[in-house]
């Protein structure tokens, strides 16, 4: 909210600038977003009075004029503006001035004519934007004086966070003005007021509890006479433009006590019945848009139709025109929550309903309609016809207990029982001090305090948070639970990072586009129900798109890119809330049509391999049934089990279609997803043990065989293992190579052999490499080419 | 010439025809010249058999030594001659990149993330996770936000299911703030507890360099049965002076969270000025960081705890910010951009 800092000041009677005063709002009370010097660049613009006009001897379109500021001697100004005239009140930039345009005023030579000073357009003062001519002020205007406060513009815009629990107290001038006489030691001034005094009752009825209070009165004999300019520039000061003098004494007491008031023209308002909206019935509002109201509205009816939408707008039936002649004042309180319901549903947000959601105290609609009525009094000549207050449940004080020893624990703060109590007096709160507590009898106003907590926060804030002296947290030495999971995510994340994949993180959200790229039908997401894009409206199921959409991005700087996404994936279940699988997502996307990608990326997978107990199995039968998968090339694609059978997740390369949907061109790309959880379940972390070293020497044999172009190496593998017998150390696949020609593959294996308690003859190993061909020739689909 | 004196010309000679040698094939022949069978040094000990048995205490000793001299001259000699001949004929250029095997990067928030949780850890912290998508129980109502509250405008929500006829609080939503897994961990743990929690959250609105709809929190959590203010100062100014490796004092200042009272804005002084005012702190000495509080006694009963039993504060503050702070990163949307060549860019 803007406030002004001289309202403030004249409420408060600081004598702090605005400057020191967000100092001290910002340690003990609100956040000040900004300050606004209205003043600034008018420091040196002065009335002026035009005395003398005179042709310029050098320029057809230029005057000489000389102008009174008040000094000893009038100034010589050399003015361009068609309509500057002897006699005129004008503002006068004096030399020095920095005017908030921009523009220096220096002495000047203007085409051979000295000038002392420049008479002012709007647009060089900043207050509007007309440049068609200088301003001319009203005769009365005081030669001399500073055009700044003449014209309402010394002052400064406070513009000020207020907490949502501050809303009940301190939208408002007087709030914040007893925020500051709190803070410089002084008790707050009380909202007080008697309902003005009438003669007759004005006829209103509330039939609904969600009104707590209306407070109503009817004043005529109104002569509807310009807005005071001081009150338009405080209106302004707060961002309020001014309407008319009616509507804009209303929003005035509104800034001053946080209550909002409405006008009815009283023509339009013989009567009131405040009651909820019935089905079907409609409004027009003040905007000129009508709305289709609900049974959870409460509208001011005039007994028969609804002429305003109860805290939130007026009708534009009833509004204050230019004829009006009676009036009638509203001064209420809702129910913040059907307010809040209200604002919402008809998307009307207004300073009123603004207020009245952060639930406003009852107790300030009639001080409000009094400080209204006096003020339409004075400046209309209002004559108070009716009036009525209707307030079914006052609202009285309530007390709060506080335990001394409370204070000082929440706080760990030592502080006497003096400053506790002058502190929550000066907040205007009575407190009694027992042995052990104080009792706090709280201001209606402060709705937001309502248990000790709020009281000992009061004390913090006001004493200074700067008081209290950091203390070490006292426990005990204890090892904190793992977090078994985390652990394992940081080292699958340090693989990747080690075996060449550049970290990223992707939205956990994607478009519909991304679920039918990939071939996850949409169905089986889960969506946002008012996504902030279209873009965003599922919740991921795959780190795919994520993965296809940064690489497409990095290929347009590198000729290959390795990432790797770890976040979690969303799963819909038949319970409350989805499953959350953490998954590390991982692509290559590089030139080559043979797999290379596909390749690379099992390498990573691996290197994971090797904190997984038992490593990963490659299968590339591809349960569709198992789980959603993504659309993946058929022939390069594989699931990935641990020995158990476990799906971990799946390695493949992307289908072309998919790539072109994320416009990547001229390389291939490679996609894999593992569960951290299912590769955690599995961790070699507590299964690993050593092995003692080979004590003696260890042979190794290559053997190299022509085998079928679509055997599964790992089988072959399994077969040589199983075959070579029990001095078999390791075998592993050295090099495999397909040669397209002829359609001729071969497959080098490396055989280690050792025995635990001599070094192995040559014969021994022999036998076992024999044992080997034997077993794998057997079929007679493979041929052993080598053996060394 | 007694023997003693050939001794001393023979080894000045000798000497300085191995200072004079110039390549190693110099040094290989004066070895051959001076130690050889043919040297006349050899020549020496194969007479001394002639020698009187008083002159032998003499000689064989000096001769034993100058042949020891003689091989150390020739050694250093030859190995500064080896030692030029390899720098001349095989010299490399050390300033030419090394042959490396491309190792990637942690993304800059897992770097801070670690940080944080390597440094609270070192507390005593637990870390502890939540949903990503989470009842409106456990993100609003558990935390003193139920529904109508003026404090659940400020974290404009996704929303997952949002039925108007569902059961209180049963609605399920993106998290907006890491408190949803207070009263989680709350109702499955007993006090004394010391926990973080660092996860995605999410709030629907509109990106700009420092708003993102997607973004990383941290939650501190520390409940006890007199846990104060004070402890929360000590605990914060600990973890920032560990994170920024200077020392950074924190400042409260009043705020509103539902879930805390007291509840606080919290500052640290400023980590490129040390708090006496630069352009990175607007001249105020002090960088905003995160919103803290003491633990709403509403929260512990929402957790099951008994009201008024227990004491805690809870603060929160976003990994990306830090993340800016530490690198001195302008624009948030960087984070989840994809970019190799901004993540690139850090190591831990």
């Amino acid at each position: 909210m803007l406030y002004s800092y001289q309202w403030l000041k004249e409420l408060s009677g600081t004598t702090r600038s605005a400057t020191e005063l967000t100092e001290l709002f910002t340690v003990h009370s609100f956040e000040v977003e900004h300050i606004d010097d209205l003043s600034r660049g008018l420091e040196k613009v002065v009335i002026g009075e035009v005395l003398t006009k005179s042709p310029h001897p050098n320029a057809d379109r230029l005057h000489v004029t000389t102008v009174a500021v008040g000094a000893e001697k009038p100034l010589t100004i050399v003015c361009g503006a068609p309509n500057v005239a002897v006699g005129q009140k004008v503002p006068v930039a004096l030399v020095g001035a920095h005017l908030p345009s921009g523009l220096t005023i220096k002495k000047s030579v203007i085409r051979g004519q000295a000038s002392e000073g420049m008479i002012c357009a709007e647009d060089e003062l900043s207050i509007g934007k007309n440049h068609d001519g200088i301003i001319v002020l009203p005769d009365d205007a005081p030669v001399g004086a500073s055009f700044a406060a003449y014209a309402g513009r010394d002052d400064t815009v406070i513009d000020m966070k207020i907490l949502p629990n501050r809303g009940h107290d301190c939208l408002s001038h007087i709030g914040v003005a007893n925020e500051i006489r709190a803070l410089e030691g002084k008790k707050g001034t009380p909202r007080d007021g008697t309902l003005p005094r009438a003669s007759a009752l004005f006829d209103a009825r509330v039939t609904t509890d969600r009104c707590r209070r209306y407070s109503v009165v009817a004043l005529d004999n109104l002569t509807l006479a310009a807005t005071p300019a001081w009150m338009v520039n405080r209106l302004r000061a707060c961002g309020v433009h001014s309407v008319n003098v009616i509507v804009d004494v209303t929003n005035y007491v509104m800034l001053e006590t946080g209550q909002p008031l409405h006008a009815f023209d009283g023509a339009r308002a013989a009567r009131i019945v405040v009651r909820m909206a019935k089905p079907k019935e409609t409004l027009t509002l003040l905007d000129n848009v009508t709305h289709a109201l609900t049974p959870d509205d409460i509208v001011i009816t005039d007994g028969t139709s609804p002429i305003a939408l109860a805290g939130v707008m007026g009708g534009a039936h009833s509004a204050i025109t230019s004829t009006t002649a009676t009036v009638v004042l509203e001064s209420a309180s809702f129910d913040a929550s059907t307010i809040r319901r209200m604002r919402r549903r008809h998307n009307v947000l207004t300073d009123a309903a603004f207020r009245f959601e952060r639930d406003i105290d009852p107790s300030l609609t009639v001080p409000a309609i009094a400080r209204a009525t006096a003020l339409l009094r004075d400046l209309c000549g209002a004559r108070v016809r009716a009036a009525v207050d209707i307030d079914p449940a006052p609202v009285t004080p309530w007390t709060i207990t506080v335990k001394r020893h409370a204070v000082r624990a929440l706080l760990g703060l030592t502080i006497d029982d003096a400053v506790i109590v002058d502190i929550l007096t000066r907040l205007g709160m009575d407190v009694t001090t027992t042995d052990d507590a104080f009792t706090v009898c709280v201001p209606t106003v402060r709705r937001d305090l309502t248990t000790p907590e709020d009281i000992i926060e009061e004390i913090g804030r006001m004493h200074g948070y700067a008081n209290i002296t950091p203390a070490p947290l006292r426990a005990a030495v204890a090892a904190p639970a793992p977090n078994a999971l985390r652990r394992y995510e940081h080292t699958v994340t340090d693989v990747c990072v080690a075996s060449g994949f550049d970290e990223m993180k992707s939205y956990s959200y994607y478009a519909p586009d991304d679920a039918r790229a990939i071939g996850i039908d949409q169905a089986r997401h889960i969506s946002v129900l008012n996504p902030l894009t279209p873009e965003f409206a599922l919740m991921r199921r795959s780190m795919i798109p994520g993965l296809c959409a940064a690489a497409a991005k990095n290929l347009r700087y590198a000729s290959e890119t390795r990432l790797c996404d770890i976040g979690r994936i969303y799963a819909p279940t038949d319970k409350a809330l989805p499953d959350e699988v953490l998954t590390l997502g991982a692509a290559v996307a590089a030139r080559g049509t043979a797999g290379e990608q596909f390749y690379a990326l099992k390498g990573l997978a691996e290197n994971i391999a090797a904190h997984v107990d038992g490593g990963f199995l490659y299968d590339d039968t591809w349960p569709d049934h198992e789980a959603p998968l993504p659309r993946l090339h058929s022939a390069r694609r594989a699931v990935i089990r641990t020995r158990d059978g476990a799906m971990a997740g799946w390695i493949g390369e992307v289908p072309a279609r998919t790539q072109k949907h994320y416009g990547i061109k001229n390389v291939r790309v490679a996609v894999m997803e593992l569960s951290i959880a299912t590769l955690l379940a599995h961790s070699t972390e507590t299964t690993q043990k050593y092995a003692p070293l080979p004590k003696y020497p260890t042979v190794e044999r290559d053997l190299s065989m022509l085998v079928p172009p679509r055997l599964h190496v790992a089988d072959l593998l399994a077969v040589v293992t199983k075959s070579a017998g029990p001095l078999l150390r390791n075998a592993s696949v050295f090099d495999t190579y397909h040669n397209a020609a002829t359609n001729e593959r071969s497959v080098a294996f490396r055989m280690t052999f050792a025995a635990p308690d001599r070094t192995l003859t040559a014969d021994e190993v022999d036998a076992a490499v024999a044992a080997v061909i034997t077993r794998v020739e057997k079929n007679g689909d493979i041929t052993v080419r080598q053996a060394k | 010439m007694d023997t003693i004196t050939t001794l001393a010309q023979l080894e000045k000679d000798a000497l300085h025809r191995i200072a004079a040698a110039r390549d190693t094939r110099d040094t290989e022949r004066l070895r051959k010249d001076f130690l050889g069978k043919k040297s006349s040094l050899n020549a020496l000990l194969r007479g001394m058999k002639d020698l009187s048995a008083e002159e032998k205490k003499t000689v064989g000793p000096a001769v034993n030594s100058l042949k020891q001299r003689l091989t150390a001259a020739l050694d250093a000699k030859h190995h500064e001659l080896e030692d030029a001949c390899s720098a001349m004929t095989e010299w490399i250029d050390v300033t030419a990149p090394g042959t490396r095997r491309y190792i990637g990067h942690l993304h800059p928030l897992t770097i801070v993330q670690r940080d944080i949780e390597e440094i609270f850890t070192s507390l005593g912290f637990e870390i502890a996770d939540g949903p990503d998508i989470d009842t409106e129980f456990y993100n609003f109502d558990a935390v003193n936000m139920p529904d109508d509250h003026p404090g659940r405008d400020m974290q404009d929500t996704f929303w997952i299911s949002q039925d108007p006829d569902r059961a209180k609080g049963s609605g399920t939503v993106l998290r907006t703030q890491t408190s949803s897994v207070q009263v989680r961990y709350m109702e499955t743990h007993t006090p004394p507890l010391r926990i973080i929690v660092p996860g995605r959250v999410f709030r629907n609105e509109a990106t700009d360099p420092s708003h993102e709809h997607t973004f990383h929190q941290f939650e501190a959590l520390v409940v006890g049965p007199d846990v104060s203010v004070a402890h929360f100062l000590s605990i914060a100014e600990t973890f920032f002076t560990a994170f920024f490796r200077q020392d950074i004092t924190v400042r409260l200042r009043p705020s509103y969270f539902p879930f805390v009272e007291p509840g606080f804005e919290f500052d640290i002084s400023c980590t490129s000025c040390k708090g006496v005012g630069c352009t990175v702190c607007k001249k105020t000495g002090w960088l905003e960081v995160g919103g803290a509080g003491m633990v709403h006694q509403n929260v512990f009963t929402a957790a099951g705890y008994p009201r008024n039993a227990y004491q805690g504060f809870a603060w929160g503050f976003g990994v990306e910010r830090l993340a800016m702070m530490k690198y001195h990163i302008d624009d948030i949307r960087l984070f989840h951009s994809g970019d190799t060549r901004f993540t690139a860019q850090f190591t831990r």
